[in-house]
């Protein structure tokens, strides 16, 4: 089969996928879309004005969510940041590096939330689920992205400093890690940002934060306190956003 | 053994066993595709070889191959007394220095230095990053005899490509090695660079350190001191033998 032809089959396969997959889940149903439409109008309508006596009880949720997030955070870092390393295939033992990384897919490939439900069967209801779920989906994502960001570097600098006779732990100390520092820093507080999103919504499984008030307003229908909470949760996202951008200013990190 | 040195002062006794033996030593990087074919290579300490060749013609990976950085697909190699084998430790003995210098460019130059001592150090030091006293002064010291101890604290990629040249010499140097392989760098130095490194490497020498060094233009050997050994499709040929420009830029 030509260039050409292949291009055109792919072209033409994927399209239909795409207006397939469209019309069975109902977005090509005009007169569905346009009573949609109105019941937007009436939700957002609803949600006016945000019902300030929400707040209390919303703050503290709120700073659960951040707990949970920086719990899960951290123990996904101490843990995700060894095993990128150890997962290295150019310095690591192939023994070791090579079913870490599968692992490490593994563990990344399952959603924090569905890591939460889990976490929750094992330790009950409460924000301890929800941060061991945050740092299994983290250990996974920071290995994973790490590792492979580990292994691009310029593999002359890793055989210069073993060639001195080095271990290779010492090689992932010196050479590796010093070489990819911008890049951890970068992913750690992207991480960061990342899991107090994610978090916002583990109280849905009932793995604490705000998220469990959120699901309890939409289920009683209280749209004014759900939209309290969709701008707190809103502001402290963007909040954290701009520390992050200082503080990746502050190390000279884009 | 009896080798001299640039100044005519015999070499340690300690030395009297070869820097490196290379029997009918052969490298296939890929399979079905040798790189290195039945090589035989003698350096003696405190002697300076210089591999000549065209680009391909394996003289990295005979650099490559001594440092037991790749395995050897047949014959016998012994560095230093010690044969080359599978899953043997590189020991501090050698230094290796690769074409584009292989330095840690986010580290300052002392750390890049450092590096040199790791071998030496205990695993748990290897890991918290502190270098002795001792090691420290050793350090600035080198840098100090290279001329760029002003440099110490630097970034390096914020210095020039000499300072660069003189702080992958410093590395090396960190080692206290007994054979030196300088992939490419040793005949390209820069020119303010290069009297330094020339006066050093005599002193070595002097001591006993024997350098293999490989260079593409043998017209860049005339001048040093040293023995040509010129490799073409991945053998040891006469220099005669060697295409092109190495029979012409070597008389």
């Amino acid at each position: 089969m030509s260039a050409r032809v292949r291009h055109a089959a792919l072209a033409t396969g994927g399209t239909i996928l795409v207006v397939v997959a469209l019309a069975r889940v109902g977005l090509l149903d005009l007169a569905r879309l346009g009573r949609g439409a109105e019941n937007a109008a009436t939700f957002l309508g609803d949600l006016w004005p945000p019902r300030v006596e929400a707040l209390p009880e919303l703050m503290g949720a709120l700073l659960e969510t951040f707990e949970i997030a920086i719990a899960g955070t951290s123990i996904g870092i101490a843990i995700g940041l060894p095993a990128a390393l150890f997962s290295t295939r150019t310095v690591a033992p192939r023994a070791i590096a090579g079913p870490l990384r599968i692992v490490l897919g593994v563990v990344r490939s399952v959603p924090a939330l569905l890591w939460a439900v889990l976490a929750v069967a094992a330790l009950g209801l409460g924000p301890a689920a929800g941060a061991i779920g945050i740092a299994a989906y983290t250990t996974g994502h920071l290995g994973k992205l790490l590792g492979e960001h580990f292994e691009s570097v310029d593999p002359e600098v890793v055989e210069a400093v073993r060639g001195t006779g080095a271990s290779r732990a010492a090689v992932l100390r010196h050479v590796i890690l010093p070489e990819s520092r911008n890049a951890v820093v970068s992913q750690c507080l992207y991480a960061l940002e990342y899991n107090v999103r994610a978090s916002s919504i583990l109280g849905f499984v009932g793995a604490g934060g705000i998220g469990f008030y959120v699901l309890g307003y939409v289920q009683m229908l209280d749209y004014r306190s759900l939209a309290t909470a969709l701008i707190v949760t809103l502001a402290a996202v963007l909040a954290l956003e701009a520390i992050g951008a200082g503080l990746r200013r502050a190390y000279g990190v884009r | 053994m009896n080798t001299r040195d640039a100044f005519g002062r015999a070499a340690r006794a300690s030395e009297s066993v070869s820097a490196v033996a290379a029997r009918d030593v052969s490298v296939a990087l890929a399979p079905g595709r040798p790189t290195l074919i039945g090589v035989d290579l003698t350096v003696q300490a405190g002697e300076i070889v210089y591999l000549v060749g065209q680009s391909g013609s394996g003289k990295t990976t005979l650099l490559r191959a001594i440092r037991g950085l790749v395995p050897l697909a047949g014959g016998t190699l012994e560095v230093l007394g010690k044969p080359i084998r599978p899953g043997f430790a590189l020991s501090s003995d050698v230094a290796f220095v690769p074409q584009h210098l292989g330095l840690v460019r986010p580290r300052s130059v002392i750390g890049n230095v450092l590096a040199g001592a790791l071998v030496r150090m205990p695993a748990w030091r290897t890991w918290t990053g502190f270098a002795r006293r001792d090691e420290i002064e050793r350090a600035h010291e080198i840098l100090t005899r290279l001329r760029i101890a002003h440099l110490a604290e630097r970034a390096v990629h914020s210095i020039s490509g000499g300072e660069r040249q003189r702080t992958a010499i410093a590395r090396a140097w960190m080692q206290d090695p007994r054979l030196v392989l300088a992939d490419e760098f040793l005949a390209h130095l820069d020119p303010a660079t290069s009297d330094i490194v020339q006066a050093e490497v005599a002193a070595a020498r002097a001591r006993g350190v024997a350098f293999v060094a490989t260079t593409h233009d043998p017209r860049l050997v005339d001048g040093h001191a040293g023995r040509v050994v010129a490799l073409a499709g991945g053998r040891l040929v006469s220099r005669s033998q060697a295409p092109g420009q190495i029979a012409a830029g070597v008389g």
